[in-house]
């Protein structure tokens, strides 16, 4: 898999585009400058693929900071202490 | 088997189970390099009504490097889609299919190929037609004729197959994972007391679904430039195959998967049986979730091969000088891990660096032969495996025998191999199946009506 950063991610994608409002769609607070967005994968590009609608938000370990937000055929990496704590709490 | 049902978790999911990668300079058109990746193992051609096919939440891909570093330089994808004309009847055909357009074929499929190098992405073709499995007779009378039909042009003097075929790949699984007994030599094996016997092709009659594509040699060489000198280090390509899946699956209501995320690699293969008798049971699912760069990590088990050990302990007192050979196997490293460099087979060197990385490497610069040889450069024959793969390739007496230090003396002219080391074989060939002359080579799929359940040997 390719891995790209989010600068070149964006410069190179139009999907990126569809990610950061879906993003904002879920993610009303903290603002999303508060965000700090790590790193975000996805495949080559490959034709037709982009068509999913749904999204998950994934918290590999309940105690860090970082969720992983998937959607078509990319996984942004998000370090959100606030967000991840309150999925968190959710599992309890 | 070449790499079937070779690791944990592929073993679960057929669809992602890469089962044999060739590549070869085509013997009909040498100006072109033709490459095939094979899926979905032991496919039993009566397996209805919903008959095999690709799945469309997999992306299928064919990898090339041309420097050296076990990373993709050059990669073709391949999605696929289905298209259901009638989704109120169990059939998967309603009628006979005389071509790949019938209406009568209920439940089409096609793909697209996607090409990405250094400078992006393109789309080679898109909406491409597959052929319907081999259903019998009455359904697919002709089949040779459907899967003509699936050979497409995708332009630039590129041709592409997807679809059902014979599996070319001829073992005696049977006998191999049975303690390793061997057929042709079970009068010498530890538990086994019954004479010698020819072997039995497990794959017989079973189909695979094989992804083949012809390129211009200069799609995948370094820089562009047509291979002409075969000691040159650009005349070289490493291949290997993959199979990815979305990173997150979620189940929904109505059977629906809703499938999101990033393409995880879940699958691969570059040398047959690599995967299968190299890498111990607890690394399996590991090693295929990495790229070639990554396999130094696994430089141990081609050093010191646990199968070598094995054939001292179940072959008592055959391989004597096998069993007293403790240096780490620069051999096996040189044929499976950077290639074979110059200087110790005569003409020939498929070399690509020092990286560790299990690859199928072809020198580009060889012409095919058309007196080819299936033991490949040990049988004198430059053309083939392990320089590429060909389909008819005896890929597993070759590897048993580099194991048995058949060919340890290119590293150390002072080692001679046990007798047995040259003899060793399953007790097949490649009569054993059959092949096309041209592409997309591997053989036409037995129907299911004509194909028996499995039989018991002796």
């Amino acid at each position: 898999m390719d891995e790209l950063t989010r600068r070149s991610f964006v410069k190179t994608s139009a999907g990126a585009a569809v990610t950061a409002s879906a993003l904002g769609a879920i993610i009303a607070e903290p603002a999303a400058a508060a965000l700090k967005r790590t790193e975000t994968t996805r495949a080559r590009s490959v034709a037709g693929r982009n068509e999913h609608k749904g999204l998950v938000a994934y918290l590999p370990d309940h105690r860090s900071d970082e969720v992983a937000v998937m959607h078509g055929d990319q996984t942004v990496i998000v370090r959100d202490r606030a967000l991840a704590a309150r999925l968190a709490r959710h599992a309890r | 088997m070449s790499s079937h049902r070779e690791a944990p978790g592929t073993s679960k999911d057929p669809v992602a189970d890469n089962t044999d990668v060739y590549a070869f300079r085509s013997p009909d058109n040498p100006d072109t390099v033709t490459f095939i990746a094979n899926y979905l193992p032991f496919e039993a051609p009566f397996g209805g009504p919903n008959f095999f096919e690709f799945a469309p939440d997999v992306l299928y891909s064919i990898h090339i490097d041309n420097d050296g570093d076990g990373r993709a330089d050059v990669t073709y994808d391949f999605t696929f889609e289905v298209k259901v004309a009638n989704p109120n009847t169990f059939l998967y055909n309603v009628g006979p299919i005389s071509t790949i357009s019938s209406p009568n074929w209920n439940r089409k499929q096609f793909y697209t190929v996607t090409r990405t190098d250094g400078r992006g992405s393109h789309v080679l073709g898109s909406d491409l037609p597959c052929p319907p499995c081999n259903i019998g007779p009455s359904s697919t009378a002709d089949y040779p004729a459907l899967a003509q039909e699936a050979v497409q042009s995708l332009g630039g003097r590129r041709t592409v197959f997807a679809g059902q075929r014979l599996d070319g790949f001829y073992v005696d699984v049977g006998s191999i994972f049975d303690l390793g007994d061997l057929r042709p030599f079970e009068n010498l094996h530890l538990a086994s007391m019954i004479p010698p016997t020819s072997g039995v092709n497990s794959t017989n009659g079973f189909s695979v679904h094989s992804i083949a594509l012809q390129v211009p040699l200069t799609d995948v060489t370094r820089r562009g430039k047509a291979p002409s000198d075969p000691a040159s280090t650009d005349s070289v390509i490493g291949v290997w195959a993959s199979a990815s899946r979305h990173k997150a699956a979620i189940r929904g209501a109505g059977g629906l998967i809703d499938q999101v995320g990033e393409y995880v690699q879940v699958s691969r293969l570059g040398n047959p049986l690599f995967n299968e008798v190299i890498v111990p049971m607890g690394e399996k699912d590991l090693w295929n979730s990495l790229p070639p760069s990554e396999d130094r990590q696994f430089l141990q088990y081609v050093q010191h091969p646990e199968l070598a050990s094995l054939l001292n302990v179940l072959y008592p007192g055959v391989f004597p000088n096998l069993a007293g050979l403790s240096a780490a196997r620069a051999d096996l490293v040189a044929i499976l891990l950077t290639g074979i460099p110059s200087g110790l087979v005569p003409g020939f060197q498929n070399y690509t660096g020092s990286t560790y990385a299990d690859m199928l490497r072809l020198n580009l610069a060889i012409m095919p032969t058309s007196k080819p040889n299936a033991l490949g450069v040990i049988g004198g024959d430059l053309a083939g495996f392990p320089n590429g793969r060909r389909v008819f390739d005896d890929v597993v007496s070759v590897e048993l025998r580099a194991i048995a230090g058949a060919l340890y003396p290119l590293v150390d002219s002072t080692y001679t191999p046990d007798a047995a080391a040259s003899l060793l074989t399953d007790g097949l060939d490649q009569s054993s199946t059959s092949y096309l002359t041209t592409f997309p080579y591997l053989g036409t799929p037995q129907s299911g009506y004509a194909t028996a359940p499995l039989s018991t040997v002796a």
